[in-house]
């Protein structure tokens, strides 16, 4: 059988296991589902590993002929095969979580498996039928999700959320018509520009860069948190793959390219600075979070910005760079969030969670709170933990001085404006590590409010340990 | 292609790693014994199968962009004879060790830094990169920090220096653990300057490696003359190299170290560490003399080597002076140490003058025959101070009674060091006077011999004071595995000496000089090595001097007597030299009013006015509420109002559209 048939295969134990756990009515049997939701994760990454090990990756991200690739459904390489790892490890860190939901636990598992399903279609494909059809998966996967429980915040974002994703799908519809009707055509360069536009916007929308955001902020900072974990674990891998993939494999070149690279590069400091500085003086931790994942959202799109650039004057060094640190930075990004946001379940007894709620919470909770410190490090970017090496390859790709659209006078200004966004994201990520330690003696003695992490500090352990041990072995296989 | 030598730097630092992970008393010592010996071996292999050529290896380690980093290997007469007598006198003293600090509670703590500066140390002396030379010379820096304090408890018979004492308002003692943070501040202090100077040394010529550094040498000196900044390239460069050595103005930190056990004592503060600078110049010096010889900067270069010169004899005189009225043990030894080095860079600074293949040999030669006779020194100090339970020589008594064997090392290392014939100590002594005065460098030899009588003084006034008859006490010989080493080494002193001349005349002394120097110095013809001038004449002042300098200690300290002027009871005159000498020249005590105490009020100053009045300032207020107001605006976009984020959309579509278009041009 084709190579391709038997990789597309590989989502149907996670779509037919997501399609029929729901058929298993009892309630009882959450623990069975959640098995069987995991063995087909599992099982999924196995025929990624026997793919990977056949010799059926390719390690070229796209192939040399765009138009030849409409007729191949599925593009296994290496961009697809990280971003199916890392959906994976997000599904495998969602799944433990349906048993402390309130709602519909057996839907949660299989929305989960489904949205992970689609992620990997959308990450690995080229096929225009193929975008449309996984884009709705992950959608209607993530609507769902952010719906499950059925507390008044989370119903009205999440309609919220719904009704401007349709209209971020109909914008995706008409690009993708755009950019593939534009092919072979010789007049069809306005058509692509304008194409590659509406996408960006409707990935914007997807991945929540300004100004395409306004759900975000609302959903994250007030929804319940185990819907919001797997949505900003999973559901954002897709499209950033699928921006990726598509700008490289259809742009066009000479100024309309620097054009839109300046486009990319407006969306990637808006995302940065925003976000930031928005989440600065947030008091509510699990709004500051939702800004948090805005500007690390930035961070990818300098490195997809810089993969464009440096693909586009062939400088492969950069380019490899760029997307390696991209992939590393979105398994840091996934481990960090699913952890934080089931982290903040645990300690949310209101509707809001702030920084006094959790004064003191290393005193009562210790491994939670070193946890807690782990994650949000690893979100700066501090080695030895993952995201240090994600962003110091992002970092560095944009520093190239090779790519002189991003030096200004010998300043590499691309890669200063990030460095100097990381910065200010220490303070308010260390405002709550403040929160948790320093403030322990004025809070005991006082009744602590409820803190509840039953069924929770599996997933918060798990993710602190990837963090970790991939951190280390990451330069390894760097230097290797 | 050869590892085989890789293992003489490996094995140490394996072990050092075994040592950590097993953490046992008992295996802690072997392990390192066992390393340190597959390590002499090894280098006693590749010494015994070297040519004339340099051997380099080359193992690509990394590389970053252009910067190419290998681990390289340079395998030549002077780096392989160094590490073979680092591995042996290393392996001496672990043996030593092994019973010498058996009951000590930090005994894992002890092996570990003591292995790990074997390795550090070897790695230092066969490392053919600058980076790598230098991860060793941390290294070093690190164990003997870590050495020098460790009894941090810091028990006041640990300490160096009288308690209670104070020198100009400052104390005149130390404890283990700030003498600890002084070794490690004087030597990081210079090694900044050292780091700055690889970094220019990269920038010109594009290589830390050494082999290629020694043909590039010439353009390096060219560039530097070229930019003003010959002369404090060649010092910056070498300040490193003085502060480990223990020169002028960084003496103050060996001085201190004593309070290490004496084990480390010898190994580190007087038979290789402080040898590492001695090193990195005689593997440096042949360069730039060469260097300038070839582009025609002699001129420009001749302030550095009279610069070294100067250094040299003041460090020797000045430490000399010293010992002559110290009272502690161990505290001699380490002004004798500090001096005897400064032999070694007034030799360096001679090459520039005269035959500098002759110059630089004495200087090497120098540092063997010091490190030999040093170790076995202190390793006998430290057997004494353990029998006696006091530092001060005053307290020990009648060693030639008790412990006859412990007394003639001690008897036959002294005699090296006084520069008697035929001890290895008296010809390459010999050699450095014998250059200087040839070269026409008068004051340099006039100190040489004042340094001569001193050394000779100060050394037999110990003998005679420790020798003479006193009361018994529990004073017993030391343990046999104790004792062999350091009669090992007394006896080397000897054997080295006797051979010296043999190996200096035939042939194979010829071949063997060669090779040490043969590799970098291109330009000096074969046959100048066979002229090393050898005046038996020229050395009667110099053998008289000494000799004089044992007689005086003799007549001064004979039969227990004790000059008025060496109790500290002498005024006038006497008494403030004495009072000059015994508080170090002021020097330390002029260093603490200045540099610590006067960074202090700076710290103050800074921490009220700047720190607390400006930055706070700008960190706490301004900057804080700066955000405080951006951010506030931002959060007021988002209302919540659901066709504010419909029409949002469309306009952030426009703008997408709008930017295109401004770009696109």
């Amino acid at each position: 059988m084709d190579m391709q048939i038997i990789l597309f295969y590989s989502i149907a134990p996670l779509v037919i296991s997501g399609l029929l756990i729901p058929l298993l009515r009892n309630r009882q049997y959450i623990r069975m589902k959640g098995i069987i939701g995991a063995a087909a994760l599992v099982i999924t990454l196995g025929i990624w590993a026997y793919e990977y090990f056949s010799g059926a990756i390719s390690s070229w991200l796209i192939s040399s002929s765009p138009v030849s690739d409409l007729a191949r459904y599925f593009l296994p390489d290496w961009l697809s095969l990280l971003v199916a790892v890392v959906a994976v490890m997000g599904g495998l860190l969602a799944l433990p979580l349906a048993r402390r939901l309130t709602g519909n636990q057996t839907v949660y598992i299989s929305i989960v498996l489904i949205g992970v399903g689609g992620t990997i279609v959308l990450a690995s494909t080229l096929n225009p039928f193929l975008i449309v059809a996984s884009w709705g998966l992950v959608s209607v996967a993530s609507y769902a999700l952010a719906s499950i429980a059925k507390d008044r915040d989370s119903l009205i974002n999440s309609v919220k959320y719904a009704i401007m994703g349709a209209i971020a799908f109909q914008f995706l519809v008409i690009a993708v018509f755009l950019i593939y009707s534009s092919i072979g055509n010789p007049s069809g360069a306005l058509l692509l520009d304008l194409g590659l536009l509406l996408l960006m916007a409707a990935i914007g929308f997807k991945i929540g860069i300004p100004p395409f955001h306004m759900w975000l902020p609302d959903l994250y900072g007030y929804s319940e948190p185990l819907s919001v974990a797997p949505l900003s674990a999973i559901m954002k891998l897709g499209p950033i793959a699928l921006l990726l993939r598509l700008m490289l494999a259809q742009a066009p070149s000479g100024p309309e390219m620097e054009a839109l690279l300046a486009v990319l590069v407006v969306l990637s400091i808006v995302a940065m600075t925003f976000g930031n500085v928005t989440a600065l003086v947030q008091k509510n931790i699990q709004r500051m979070m939702a800004y948090s994942s805005m500007a690390q959202v930035g961070y990818m799109l300098m490195a997809i910005t810089v993969a464009f650039a440096s693909f586009s004057t062939r400088d492969y060094t950069s380019f490899y760079f760029s997307v390696g640190g991209l992939l590393i930075y979105l398994l840091a990004y996934s481990a960090s969030k699913a952890g934080i946001f089931t982290l903040i379940k645990g300690v949310r007894s209101g509707r809001e969670v702030t920084l006094t709620d959790i004064r003191g919470l290393s005193a009562t909770n210790g491994a939670q709170s070193a946890s807690f410190t782990i994650l949000l490090l690893n979100l700066i970017g501090l080695p030895p933990l993952v995201g240090f090496w994600g962003k110091l390859l992002i970092f560095a790709s944009a520093a190239n001085p090779e790519l002189s659209f991003f030096y200004i006078g010998g300043v590499p200004w691309f890669a200063l404006i990030g460095i100097i966004n990381s910065v200010i994201s220490v303070f308010y990520y260390m405002k709550i590590v403040r929160s948790m330690y320093g403030d322990s003696e004025k809070v005991r003695g006082h009744d602590a409010p409820a803190r509840r992490f039953e069924g929770l500090n599996l997933v918060i352990f798990a993710s602190t340990i990837i963090v970790v041990v991939v951190g280390i072995i990451v330069p390894v296989l760097l230097v290797i | 292609m050869n590892y085989l030598p890789y293992l003489i730097w490996s094995s140490p630092f394996v072990a050092s790693a075994f040592v950590l992970a097993l953490h046992n008393r008992k295996a802690a010592g072997g392990i390192s014994i066992g390393s340190i010996a597959i390590a002499t071996l090894i280098s006693a292999y590749e010494l015994a199968g070297l040519s004339g050529h340099p051997v380099v290896l080359n193992i690509s380690w990394f590389s970053l962009g252009a910067l190419q980093v290998n681990l390289g290997m340079l395998m030549d007469g002077l780096s392989t004879i160094m590490a073979l007598v680092v591995a042996v006198i290393s392996l001496l003293i672990s043996i030593y060790s092994y019973r010498y600090m058996e009951d000590d509670d930090g005994i894992n703590r002890y092996w570990f830094f003591f292995t790990f500066f074997v390795g550090s140390m070897l790695l230092l002396v066969l490392s053919n990169n600058l980076l790598l030379l230098l991860i060793g010379w941390e290294g070093t820096t690190l164990s003997s920090y870590a050495l020098i304090g460790h009894w941090y408890t810091d028990e006041p018979e640990r300490w160096v220096g009288d308690a209670d004492r104070h020198t100009l308002g400052v104390p005149a003692w130390s404890t283990p653990s700030e003498a600890a943070i002084r070794a490690i501040v004087f030597t990081s202090l210079a090694d900044v300057a050292f780091i700055t100077a690889i970094g220019m040394l990269y920038s010109v010529s594009g290589t830390f490696s050494i082999s290629v550094l020694a043909s590039s040498m010439p353009h390096v000196l060219t560039v530097m003359q070229s930019r003003g900044i010959l002369i404090p390239f060649l010092i910056a460069f070498t300040l490193g190299a003085f502060a480990k050595s223990a020169q002028f103005p960084f003496h103050e930190w060996l001085v201190t170290a004593m309070t290490g056990p004496s084990s480390i004592s010898a190994l580190i503060h007087a038979a290789t560490m402080v040898n590492a600078g001695v090193y990195l110049l005689l593997r440096f010096t042949p360069m730039f003399i060469s260097g300038s010889l070839a582009d025609g900067l002699s001129a420009q270069i001749e302030p550095f080597f009279i610069y070294m010169l100067i250094i040299g004899a003041l460090t020797a005189f000045m430490m000399a002076s010293q010992a002559t009225v110290a009272k502690e043990l161990k505290l001699i030894l380490a002004y004798s140490t500090a001096s005897q080095i400064g032999y070694m860079f007034m030799a360096i600074g001679a090459s520039f003058f005269i035959l500098p293949t002759v110059a630089l040999f004495a200087a090497f030669s120098h540092m063997i025959s010091q490190a030999i006779f040093k170790a076995a020194l202190f390793l006998v100090a430290g057997v004494l101070i353990h029998q006696f339970g006091s530092r001060y020589i005053g307290d020990i008594r009648g060693i030639w009674k008790y412990m006859k064997y412990s007394s003639i090392a001690f008897f036959l290392a002294a005699l090296s060091l006084s520069g008697i014939p035929p001890f290895s100590g008296f010809w390459d002594k010999d050699l450095i006077l014998d250059l200087t005065s040839s070269a026409g460098l008068w004051a340099a030899y006039a100190v040489g011999m004042v340094v001569a009588f001193l050394t000779a003084f100060y050394i037999f006034r110990v003998i005679v004071m420790t020798f003479q008859a006193g009361p018994r006490g529990e004073v017993k010989e030391a343990k046999r595995s104790m004792m062999w080493p350091y009669l090992l080494l007394g006896v080397a002193a000897l054997l080295f000496g006797i051979l010296w001349p043999y190996a200096l005349g035939n042939i194979s002394g010829r071949i063997y000089i060669a090779m040490t120097f043969d590799s970098i110095i291109k330009w000096v013809p074969a046959q100048v090595v066979s002229q090393i001038p050898f005046n038996l004449v020229m050395s009667v002042p110099s053998v008289a001097v000494s000799l004089a300098g044992i007689f005086l200690a003799y007549f001064l300290y004979r039969g227990g007597k004790q000059p008025s002027i060496s109790k500290g009871k002498a005024g006038g005159m006497f008494g403030a030299i004495y009072a000059f000498l015994y508080d170090r020249w002021f020097i330390n005590a002029v260093y603490y009013r200045v540099f610590v105490n006067g960074l202090l009020e700076v710290s103050t100053l800074l921490g009220v006015f700047v720190e607390a009045k400006f930055f706070d300032g700008i960190y706490h207020n301004y900057i804080p509420n700066a955000f405080a107001r951006v951010s506030g605006r931002f959060r007021r976009l988002q209302s919540g109002d659901f066709d504010r984020f419909i029409g949002l959309m469309f306009l952030g579509l426009l703008a997408l559209i709008i930017i295109f278009l401004i770009f696109l041009r």
